[in-house]
């Protein structure tokens, strides 16, 4: 601005005016105002932040210092000791999902490997079929229901014979029926339309609908086209001109279609069959009569009238005089009188009339007589037609009933023996051959890929015990499911294993499993007593008796107190034999967070291969199982249901599930809130609505021993609960579109489980929220790394963290973070997931052992070595996050793991 | 908003001064003259101003309206606007360490305005005596603006994306605010009783304005005279509930003028001024704020209260050389200071918030060229006694007053 008055006042007098003045005046005077143009000061707006990417740079993996003698080879990979079944379980299951995420399938083959060292060694609790949890649960789950069904179905059976026959009564008087003789195709059409009227009749009618449907697909289905097919060959066979062709015909067709037509008939039929031919072989008297009697014998009166006294009246007063033994014996020549009546009279008249004129007229009449003899008779039999069919009818109806009332009086047996077809087909087991049941807490294991890769599993039993616990067996459903729905089939192949082989190997997996889900939360015996479910109450009543409460999924999930698999069960011979195993828990009761954790991961594993609406790779195994194949006393149509239901296994899967989740509800729950003051609150407690002071958005939880909560959280048992909580959340997702009926059907009050899990998947939600809050915020240390051990006051105070950092922990809280990221949406998770990569390499990343260390660098722990589980879990870890990175630091990842991948492979090559 | 309710309403001091009847000798500029006795000159005056949308600030800085009237909703804003967005802050700055919460912001609401007014003022004059001049004129305008609002610049979906989807609560919070600050702002406009802010296009009257010019001194080089304008408020005055109206009339005033002029030599003149202008004491409908925070008042606020328009003083200079008999070019620079408004009421409200910011002033620059065929026309060498002159104008430095950029063209005929 000073400028433009400084300006202003050099203008100075341009003297004589010209124009060339004139133009520079006009020049300076814009130049001038031009220059006096006030400069614009701008408004800064502050860009908002959008990029919330990872905060870390460093975290550059070293690569270059790796020397070519650290590279791992197969023979790096080894492990061997005693260890907890779990880390051989989420190893199993580990390398199954790092298999098909590198498409390495030599990986797979490791996997299988281990499951089928645990499965070929006595690390779990066998049963025979017969014995199994499922055999017993589907004898008890099912005897009263069965034993209803079963008189009500008596009831039916016996109430529909009535009505059936005041319809073919009915039915019968409307139609009209030929008097006079017709041709048998005439007479099939009649039956083959009273049939079919029959069938709308009763169709229209009253009949059970299970009756109904057997009877008209019978009628319609079956017998229909049987009879169309008997009147059209009925029809080719008027076509014979020779009387015993036709007759040969008709009798050819009626046996080839499967109709009885009873002795007497028959009989009649031979004759009329034979007489036409010996007719032909008339050559003198003798012979002739041999016909005639045979023609008297074979005709009815009527026709004996019309054609016997017309042909030969003096005989046929004769041979009515005789009786049929007689005649018979006049035909042969036996007796000495009747010789001589042969002799002399009939003889000597049969020639008198001519032999060849007999001969020729005996055809004729044969013929005729025949035919119409037929005719006729079908003409006589139509009007009883519909007692014919009222009694196969009630025949069929009779079977059933005494079919189904043998299985009512004996259901376990009859039971037994259907699963008994059906473990020799769908299984390939033997009579004694064995399935596996649970796993033992702790192995001895010893993989060793460095001369021929070996992988042997042996039991450890405590105490001469068989110990089993909520991490065994949660973590054997995970691997077992992972196995059977991607990797089973693909290594028996390898195998050059029969494809019928394989499926039996996959029914019988996924059998194995779905037993551990019924044992968790208990059924109904062969006896109609519960079953001694694994979970039990955790309350701590009964307690000192040690006969806790055991589990009962129908009731238990409206109870007050808290259900779960302990971390220890010692397994033991029932005290009765339906019970099928006997379980205590160990006097210290423990529910660890570890343990739920796997439970939950595992339930919601097998629940996610048993979503009824879609199709999984049980609807292949188990699922494709009919009972109705192994039932063949009772209708197909009562039995043509699925051996495996496959939503009613998803319901109780997640009702087991569910069951772990709601004890965070409950008086003792595991969760702890951690509020913005520091203040700590139990779940249960929760109220924000009522106080929003204690609103807090970040959680953790505490193991469980005798019912008092531990003071310190492990960092890595929160992150493996918060994965499984994501599993679970994952196989609920759509749950709207199951058709189990318990959890859609109603209860009393109206309120549906599936609404109350619908509804509970928010709250889930806001857990799994304030779980990963907890671990990317208050489990991260200075350095960026994890710390195992949350502490808390007696007092309800967060103290903070500590302990020695594993690498384990950053491994697990990396995968935690990612499953909460893909949860619940949110990028912040993924984002510290990304951080603690970095600050991961920063501090584990060991160039002397061309991958991480155990615990950070330098730590003398690290002279073990990382094992299997711990590669396994970074390599995840790893791969999880690889698309998120950056392409420098993706790209550095794949360098550094591809060694691994490389061992494994190598490793995979030596095992059989 | 209030920023651009002074858009347009710092209009009137300079339409005024534009408009009224400044030359009606044949001089440029301020070197006025008045007309010979029983000499009648009707004249025309057209022009276009622009660069409305720029303002001296209070402290003197010259911003943009857009950028002054827009608004950042960050974290800060928005807890004003509701107090729960701080719970929300403290809740999502607890995620991670990112501080979320912080980082939080619905971005800007631009209020970008493209105000205009092009305007034709026909004047009369008529020489009374040898030294007493008066006339009269009235301006007709039309006055445009184009006017959007826009939000930029929200990272409301970023940080969502961060937070996910798990609580209710949250997301809950975050639907609230996510919304069109535009349309919201329509719709808050509405529900207090403003008119919606759309695009502008309008004509309307100005102030009829009476002036006169008397010539009290004359000599051979130098002249002085006194120069008389009344306003009369024949033009609409402020619309409260209108944001974007034009509203610079509706005065009483009265402006005296002293005037000089000094001729250097053949070729150069002289020419100052010094004045004041009285805005006389009215009554006007205002929306009273109820404090200091209320930039968009109720429309139940709205009450009628007495008016007393700050005095206007000014002082101006310039120079003209005469390039030819006919042709003028001259150069100047006026200065303009307004004291504040003054309001009252009889509801004991807060009507001094009324007056902020009322206070003014003003420097400009001026260059014109004329033709003039006066000379020629007493020579006998033209057949029309006339004069065209253009104008060009600017404000150069300022304090709460718009950045004025005229061009202007005025036709004057002599008879």
């Amino acid at each position: 601005m000073k400028f433009c008055y400084s300006s202003f006042s050099r203008t100075k007098n341009f003297g004589a005016p010209n124009v060339s003045f004139t133009v520079g005046c006009v020049a300076v005077v814009l130049s001038v105002l031009g220059g006096c143009s006030p400069d614009v000061v701008h408004r800064n707006f502050t860009e908002p932040k959008r990029d919330f990417g990872p905060s870390r740079t460093d975290g550059e993996l070293p690569l270059d210092e790796i020397k070519a003698s650290s590279v791992p080879l197969a023979s790096s990979i080894r492990w061997k000791g005693e260890i907890d079944t779990v880390a051989w379980n989420r190893t199993i299951d580990d390398l199954g999902w790092l298999s098909r995420k590198v498409s390495i399938p030599q990986i797979g083959k490791i996997a299988f490997s281990m499951r089928q060292a645990v499965v070929s060694s006595p690390n779990s609790w066998e049963n025979t079929f017969p014995s199994t949890a499922y055999v017993s649960a589907a004898i008890g789950e099912s005897r009263e229901d069965t034993k209803k069904a079963i008189e009500l179905g008596v009831v039916m059976l016996d109430a529909q014979p009535p009505i059936l026959e005041k319809i073919l009564l009915d039915r019968n008087q409307k139609h009209v029926w030929p008097t006079d003789p017709v041709s048998l195709v005439a007479s099939v059409e009649h039956i083959d339309m009273f049939l079919n009227e029959f069938v709308r009749e009763v169709e229209r009618s009253s009949v059970d609908k299970a009756v109904k449907k057997q009877l008209v697909d019978e009628l319609r289905i079956n017998f229909g086209p049987r009879v169309r097919r008997i009147r059209s060959q009925f029809a080719l066979a008027y076509n014979e001109k020779a009387t015993y062709d036709f007759v040969a015909k008709i009798r050819k067709v009626l046996k080839d279609e499967g109709v009885a037509l009873g002795a007497e008939v028959e009989q009649r039929l031979d004759l009329a069959e034979r007489l036409p031919r010996e007719v032909e072989r008339i050559q003198d008297s003798k012979t002739a009569l041999s016909v005639l009697v045979d023609f008297w014998l074979a005709a009815s009166p009527e026709t004996r009238i019309e054609k016997f006294k017309t042909l030969a009246p003096e005989l046929y007063d004769f041979f009515q005089d005789q009786s049929a033994s007689d005649l018979q014996c006049i035909r042969v020549g036996c007796g000495f009188i009747t010789r001589i009546k042969r002799a002399l009279f009939i003889l000597p008249e049969i020639e008198s009339y001519g032999v060849e004129s007999l001969k020729k007229q005996l055809a004729e009449a044969a013929d005729q007589s025949i035919r119409l003899e037929l005719e006729s008779e079908a003409v006589k039999f139509l009007p009883t037609l519909h007692k014919e069919i009222l009694v196969q009818i009630s025949e069929e109806l009779s079977r059933q009933k005494d079919n189904i009332s043998k299985i009512s009086s004996d259901y376990g047996t009859y039971m037994r023996l259907v699963f008994g077809r059906v473990a020799v087909a769908k299984f390939g087991l033997k009579e004694n051959d064995v399935v596996a049941g649970l796993e033992t807490n702790r192995i001895r294991v010893n993989l060793d890929f460095s001369k021929s890769g070996s992988i042997e599993v042996k039991r450890l039993l405590n105490q001469d015990s068989f110990q089993t616990g909520a991490a065994a067996i949660g973590s054997g459903i995970s691997a077992a499911i992972e196995l059977h729905d991607f990797h089973v089939e693909n290594e028996l192949t390898a195998k050059s294993v029969g494809a019928s082989r394989i499926r039996q190997t996959l029914s019988r997996i996924f059998f194995e499993q779905l037993n551990k889900v019924l044992m968790i939360g208990g059924f109904k015996t062969e006896s109609s007593t519960a079953f001694d479910s694994l979970a039990i109450g955790i309350d701590g009543a009964n307690r000192t008796t040690r006969k806790p409460t055991r589990m009962n999924l129908r009731t238990s999930l409206l109870s007050n107190e808290s259900f779960a698999v302990p971390d220890v069960l010692s397994l033991s011979k029932p005290s009765r034999q339906d019970l099928i195993l006997g379980s205590l828990p160990s006097k210290v009761i423990s529910m660890s967070v570890a343990g739920q954790a796997e439970m939950l991961r595992g339930l919601s594993r097998i629940a996610m291969s048993l979503r009824d609406w879609e199709v999984t790779a049980f609807d292949r195994t188990l699922g494709s199982i009919n009972l109705a194949d192994f039932v063949p006393d009772l209708p197909r149509s009562a039995v043509d249901q699925q051996l495996f239901p496959k939503d009613l296994f998803f319901a109780a899967a997640i009702g087991n599930a569910g069951a772990i989740l709601q004890n965070i509800t409950k008086n003792y729950s595991a969760v702890g809130l951690i509020e913005p003051t520091r203040n700590m609150h139990w779940a249960n407690e929760s109220d924000p609505e009522k106080d929003p002071t204690k609103q807090a958005i970040m959680a953790t939880m505490f193991d469980l021993v005798d019912g008092v909560r531990a003071t310190n959280a492990k960092t890595y048992d929160v992150a493996h609960f918060l994965s499984a909580l994501v599993d679970f959340l994952r196989v609920t997702d759509g749950i709207e579109k199951t058709r189990a009926e318990v959890l859609t059907a109603a209860d009393k009050n109206g309120v549906r489980p599936i609404d109350q899990i619908i509804s509970a998947r928010q709250d889930l939600k806001l857990l799994v929220m304030a779980m990963a809050n907890f671990l990317s915020s208050e489990a991260v240390g200075k350095n960026g790394i994890i710390l195992p051990i949350f502490s808390r006051s007696s007092k309800g105070q967060a103290l903070g963290m500590s302990g020695e950092p594993r690498l384990a922990d950053q491994a697990a809280v990396i995968r935690a973070l990612l499953d909460a990221s893909e949860a619940i949406s949110a990028g912040i998770y993924r984002t510290a997931a990304l951080d603690l990569m970095s600050a991961t390499n920063t501090a584990f990343f060991d160039p002397s052992l061309a991958f991480y260390s155990d615990y950070v660098k330098g730590n003398a722990q690290n002279r073990d070595g990382l094992s299997l589980e711990g590669i396994a879990s970074i390599l995840i870890a790893g791969e999880r996050l690889s698309p998120w990175m950056s392409k420098t630091r993706s790209a550095q990842w794949t360098r550094a793991s591809r060694p691994w991948h490389n061992a494994l492979r190598d490793g995979a090559a030596l095992l059989p | 908003m209030k920023s651009h309710i002074s858009a347009v309403r710092g209009l009137s001091a300079i339409l005024l001064a534009l408009v009224t009847v400044t030359s009606m000798g044949s001089h440029a500029m301020d070197s006025t003259a008045v007309l010979p006795e029983s000499v009648n000159s009707p004249a025309v005056r057209m022009g276009v101003v622009s660069g409305l949308g720029m303002k001296f600030m209070s402290g003197g800085d010259l911003m943009s309206l857009s950028e002054t009237n827009s608004i950042q909703f960050d974290t800060q804003t928005l807890s004003q606007f509701e107090p729960r967005v701080k719970q929300l802050v403290a809740v999502l700055n607890q995620f991670g360490n990112q501080r979320l919460g912080d980082a939080l912001s619905l971005g800007v609401l631009r209020v970008e305005t493209a105000p205009e007014v092009r305007y034709l003022a026909p004047v009369y004059a008529r020489g009374i005596s040898a030294n007493w001049t008066v006339g009269f004129g009235i301006p007709l305008l039309t006055y445009k603006n184009k006017i959007s609002l826009q939000q930029t610049g929200s990272n409301l979906d970023a940080v969502r994306a961060q937070i996910g989807n798990a609580s209710a609560d949250i997301n809950n919070a975050f639907n609230q605010l996510d919304v069109n600050l535009a349309t919201s702002a329509q719709e808050i406009l509405a529900q207090k009783g403003y008119k919606r802010l759309v695009d502008r296009s309008e004509s309307q009257v100005g102030d009829l304005q009476l002036v006169s010019v008397f010539e009290f001194a004359k000599r051979d080089a130098t002249s002085a005279q006194l120069k008389t304008i009344v306003s009369l408020p024949t033009g609409q005055g402020n619309d409260p509930d209108d944001l974007a109206d034009l509203g610079a009339f509706g005065y009483t005033a009265l402006e005296n003028q002293l005037l000089g002029n000094y001729i250097l030599s053949g070729h150069w003149r002289l020419a100052a001024k010094a004045g004041y202008r009285y805005t006389f004491t009215d009554q006007v409908s205002r929306r009273v704020p109820k404090n200091e925070s209320d930039s968009l008042p109720d429309q139940n606020s709205k009450e009628m209260v007495s008016r007393k328009t700050g005095g206007a003083v000014f002082v101006g200079g310039s120079v003209t050389y005469s390039v030819s008999e006919t042709l003028d070019l001259a150069a100047g620079i006026e200065s303009t200071r307004k004291g504040s408004d003054d309001y009252s009421g009889e509801n004991g409200k807060r009507y001094d918030l009324l007056s902020r910011d009322s206070n003014s002033s003003s420097d400009r620059m001026r260059f014109s060229i004329s033709y003039s065929s006066v000379e020629t026309f007493l020579a006998g060498k033209a057949w029309l006694p006339s004069m065209i002159s253009y104008e060009f104008s600017d404000t150069i430095r300022g304090i709460n007053t718009e950045r004025t950029t005229v061009h202007e063209v005025l036709l004057q005929l002599f008879f």
